[in-house]
């Protein structure tokens, strides 16, 4: 391995993530005239969650009788109140002008009639999805690729970003390590946007790309810059737990209960009618994932430690209601899905947190911003359908534009950076992952890290579990250390991942430990109840100067 | 396995039936070569990462079934990375690095 990175280039912006929010955040950046450099450690568009978006896009587009407030309503509830209400206004103002983007660059929202087709989706008092089939995701990604590819913006695939670079609390730039050759790349730049946002993988039941490793908030975290809100990661209900292929999976699920499925435990009770006998399945998915968490703590899951979906017909409809193309997968991984019940355990989807950011998506280290699933406080304690490809959309852009700025403002003034940042934080690099000998692979220590986060700090938490899975987080860090150095290719990749992975879960743990109370997402079942006076603030995690890691207060705005 | 440079590497593995493409290969990578190239990213048949050729047909690999005695190679016409991976299997403009 190399002793300082060997190659180095210059950029305005730095783009890390090339899902929906950094795609359209270069995109927005380019039509500012500037120089942005689009990372990734995938491929452009074929990396990360925005293709696992199945079906909403939900915005209030402008027009007489709609308003904007119902939108904003809706929002700030399901938040729970820990929405920041300058966040969530930007997002439903900006949201009609970034879908006329995307049709102007030939995005196949549905129709009806002549007009965009919108429907109403749990949570929403009107009906406000856009949609395009069962693959809104992958049609919003589809279409910024070739428009990226149109606007001749500059790719790096294959390329991990393994340190966010600053002087004095402001970006100068990145380590980039190519993949399969392991060769370090310095990139020179002002102003970073991190998009790379998702971190299922921390769960062994999750129903995200398999890539979704933590990267942004553990760059962040380690630049500098605050997250908040990293206690709440969203588990939806029914991830599908057979078979093995599509461990994790909710959409057959989701499809499920929108046709009327039930939901009963070992002993074939409809236990819904215990937790919420009003709602039954059509309920909240926290409310639907605690009753879950309880039927199994108290004996009655299913034998794989979930519950059992069944729809309240004879055989044989299931296969109607779900995709086509998710019953093969089924049935070709030994799964009947018209067999009369399906096996299904929560699964982690989402995570609401992220880097803290104001209306501009600047993040708290100067040069640095934030958009989509990286970013943290439009969501608050839940997520409401429909919102995720939204935010990157709208953040995207924003986070794009003021990139721009920032490299406009430094192109007259600045010096080059001293390369002894890049160097440090290179040697940093190095001393975390494998300096030792053991045989010990990268992915044995994502598995186990899973293992840990399921068993300790998954969707019902409680002060000794999280405690102990914090100490096997950290023992996993020094493992980590202590394997050696893995050939660069996928092996070199999944231990950056791990790496990061295993910061995330600290910065997820640490902010799970401080609020003592059950709020949306976060569950612990030692504080079942919803404590305002003491905890209608956001959990702040930073790194101190020391390395410590801090944990703190801040004001929900 | 055919590679870039049109060596072929034989791989045996004890599985179930039924087990996809890309399970055979993230079982060969974790037991016997972790230098082995593929590429996936969600496993589940959306992001289209994983494509290749299994006996000459082009297949997304998370989601194709293992052929007993399958010839596995990289996609055609596309620059060649490492082993079955290759720049993005669907689209052509020219990469930095």
């Amino acid at each position: 391995m190399h002793l300082l990175p060997q190659e180095s280039r210059k950029a305005d912006v730095v783009v890390i993530g090339a899902g929906g929010a950094g795609q359209r955040a270069a995109l927005a950046a380019r039509s500012e005239g500037v120089d942005a450099l689009l990372v990734t450690k995938g491929l452009v568009g074929r990396s990360g969650n925005t293709p696992m978006g199945r079906f909403s896009f939900c915005v209030t587009q402008d027009r007489p009788g709609n308003t904007r407030s119902a939108h904003v309503r809706d929002t700030l509830d399901s938040g729970e109140g820990l929405s920041d209400e300058r966040l969530v206004a930007s997002f439903v103002a900006h949201a009609p002008q970034r879908v006329r983007d995307l049709l102007a660059w030939r995005m196949r929202f549905e129709k009806r009639g002549g007009q965009l087709h919108q429907v109403r989706v749990p949570g929403h008092s009107e009906a406000r999805a856009l949609h395009f089939k069962q693959e809104t995701g992958l049609e919003v990604t589809r279409t910024l690729r070739r428009e990226v590819t149109r606007a001749g913006i500059p790719l790096m695939e294959d390329a991990a970003v393994v340190a966010i670079v600053v002087e004095d609390n402001a970006v100068v730039g990145v380590i980039a390590v190519d993949v399969w050759s392991g060769i370090p790349v310095r990139i020179e730049a002002p102003a970073v946007v991190v998009a790379a946002g998702g971190a299922g993988c921390l769960y062994r039941h999750n129903s995200n790309a398999k890539d979704s490793t933590g990267d942004a908030y553990a760059l962040a975290y380690r630049a500098g810059a605050e997250l908040i809100d990293m206690e709440m990661t969203q588990f939806l209900p029914f991830g599908l737990v057979a078979p093995a292929s599509l461990r994790g999976c909710t959409d057959p699920g989701g499809a499920l209960i929108t046709a009327g499925a039930s939901l009963l435990n070992a002993c074939g009770e409809r236990f819904m009618e215990r937790y919420d006998a009003k709602r039954l399945e059509f309920s909240t998915r926290a409310i639907i994932t605690r009753a879950i968490a309880e039927e199994i703590r108290a004996g009655r899951g299913s034998p794989a430690g979930g519950v059992w979906l069944q729809l309240p017909k004879e055989r044989g409809v299931a296969s109607e209601v779900i995709e086509k193309s998710w019953c093969e997968y089924m049935r070709q991984g030994g799964v009947d899905p018209d067999s009369g019940r399906i096996e299904v355990a929560p699964s982690c989807h989402y995570m609401m947190g992220g880097i803290r950011v104001d209306a501009a998506a600047a993040g708290s280290v100067e040069g640095l911003f934030a958009a989509g699933e990286a970013m943290g406080g439009l969501h608050g304690a839940n997520r409401l359908a429909g919102h995720g490809l939204v935010e990157g959309q709208v953040f995207g852009t924003l986070a794009g534009l003021s990139a721009a700025q920032v490299a406009k403002a430094k192109q007259q003034h600045s010096p080059s950076p001293p390369r002894r940042r890049f160097v440090e934080q290179w040697d940093c690099f190095r001393e975390r992952i494998g300096v030792g000998a053991s045989p010990t692979q990268p992915w044995e220590i994502k598995e186990e890290l899973a293992s840990v986060m399921t068993e300790g700090a998954a969707y019902v938490r409680t002060d000794e579990g999280m405690r102990t899975a914090l100490e096997k987080v950290k023992d996993l860090e020094v493992e980590l250390r202590e394997m050696k150095l893995p050939a660069p290719g996928l092996a070199l990749q999944e231990a950056i991942e791990a790496r990061n992975l295993l910061t995330t879960a600290k910065v997820v743990i640490r902010a799970a430990l401080h609020r003592k109370e059950t709020r949306g997402a976060h569950m612990r079942s030692d504080y079942p109840g919803r404590d305002d006076a003491k905890f209608k603030v956001h959990i702040a995690v930073s790194r101190a100067r020391d390395g410590v890691m801090d944990v703190a207060e801040r004001p929900v705005l | 396995m055919r590679g870039q440079d049109g060596s072929v590497r034989d791989f045996s593995i004890d599985a179930a039936p039924g087990i996809t493409v890309l399970e055979a290969l993230i079982h060969v990578y974790r037991n016997e070569d972790a230098t082995l190239g593929f590429r996936y990213s969600c496993t589940v048949g959306r992001c289209y990462s994983c494509l290749m050729r299994m006996n000459g047909e082009t297949v997304v690999s998370c989601r194709e079934t293992l052929v007993d005695g399958a010839m596995l190679e990289p996609m055609l016409n596309r620059a060649a990375i490492r082993d079955l991976a290759t720049e993005d299997p669907l689209l052509k403009p020219s990469r930095e690095r």
